[in-house]
């Protein structure tokens, strides 16, 4: 048990990697963002266990989003070797459309064409970015739900936490 | 102490701020996307694939705009419009000045309907229809919001700053 700062590194890239990986697995990630979700709630519960300091939302939300962060990189570097597989979804996606809409915009069929070394890096880097943002999101959710559903510390505390008088005007 | 909290508090209300406008920005995207994907250009198909690595997208499984679906499914689709309505009532029953989770009862009460119909459906006891699936999500989604401005604010806005 750690009696100090909290050490947020290890239970966030267990988060991170549960998270990521799920979610970058075809077929797996049919459950849309919950695997982020359940990752920030692993993160959150592991930071509880392994801390004996008080922990608040806010250290939940911190795990959760450094897990979320971490997941969004597995998920992105995973989508790499996924990306054949990825794109035929995609395909399959766009082409049952197809059947549900009369006319398609032109060329809409090109939009998955790459290059043939893969994903170019600009693509790669937006795609990050993005994911990294909502990933982040969606962790820090659920580092707050885990930190409230396995703090038993928490129920106890005060609603909100006291304030240093650092800033009283001088008398 | 009072302008401590009160700095908190504008630090908080600006948290809102940008929590409220990225949730609508990502809700946008999702009805945007159907439209834009009529036009020519590649900004609708760049919706639909931002949307791919969060849900599943299936068609028969989303609400139709215009013939095409939205970018998320039914489903995800209530989860953000219950965290915007959740968003938009959480100055009423909260308040800037103060954060505090809710109770878990309450959690418990609007997950039990999203968790009990995924179920269900995952291991082929039911089909639900979009309508239902858009209801539990918005039940779901609608407690959300408090959960994650109750721990960026206290991350962020009310953590005693070092000096």
């Amino acid at each position: 048990m750690n009696e100090g700062r909290p050490q947020i590194l290890i239970p966030a890239l267990a988060g991170g990697v549960l998270g990521g990986v799920l979610s970058g697995v075809p077929f797996l990630n049919c459950l849309c963002c919950l695997w982020i979700i359940g990752g920030g709630v692993l993160a959150a519960h592991l930071l509880v266990r392994s801390t004996k300091t008080s922990l608040n939302p806010g250290d939940g939300a911190k795990v959760g989003a450094v897990a979320g962060l971490l997941a969004a990189v597995i998920e992105r570097v995973l989508s790499i070797p996924l990306a054949p597989i990825q794109i035929a979804f995609l395909r399959r996606f766009m082409a049952r459309m197809a059947e549900y809409v009369k006319e398609m915009p032109a060329g809409w069929d090109r939009i998955f064409d790459r290059p043939p070394g893969g994903i170019t890096l600009p693509w790669f880097f937006v795609g990050l970015f993005i994911t990294a943002a909502v990933f982040a999101a969606f962790g820090a959710l659920g580092g707050v739900i885990g930190m409230s559903l396995f703090n038993r510390r928490l129920a106890a505390a005060p609603p909100s936490p006291p304030l240093p008088p650092q800033e009283a005007p001088p008398s | 102490m009072t302008r401590t909290k009160t700095a908190a508090s504008r630090r908080f209300v600006l948290l809102y701020v940008l929590t409220a406008a990225g949730l609508t920005l990502w809700t946008a995207a999702a009805v945007l996307a159907p439209l834009l994907s009529a036009r020519p250009g590649p900004i609708g198909s760049f919706l639909y694939l931002c949307f791919a690595p969060f849900c599943h997208q299936r068609p028969e499984r989303s609400f139709l705009l215009d013939g095409r679906p939205l970018a998320a499914c039914a489903r995800c689709f209530g989860i953000y419009l219950g965290a915007w309505a959740g968003i938009a009532a959480y100055p009423l029953l909260r308040g800037f000045s103060a954060v505090r989770l809710p109770r878990l009862r309450t959690f418990l009460l609007l997950s039990t309907p999203i968790a009990a119909d995924a179920a269900g459906n995952l291991l082929g006891l039911w089909s639900s229809g979009n309508v239902l699936r858009f209801l539990t999500g918005i039940l779901w989604g609608s407690i959300l919001p408090f959960y994650f401005l109750t721990g960026l604010g206290e991350w962020i806005a009310f953590r005693p700053r070092k000096t």
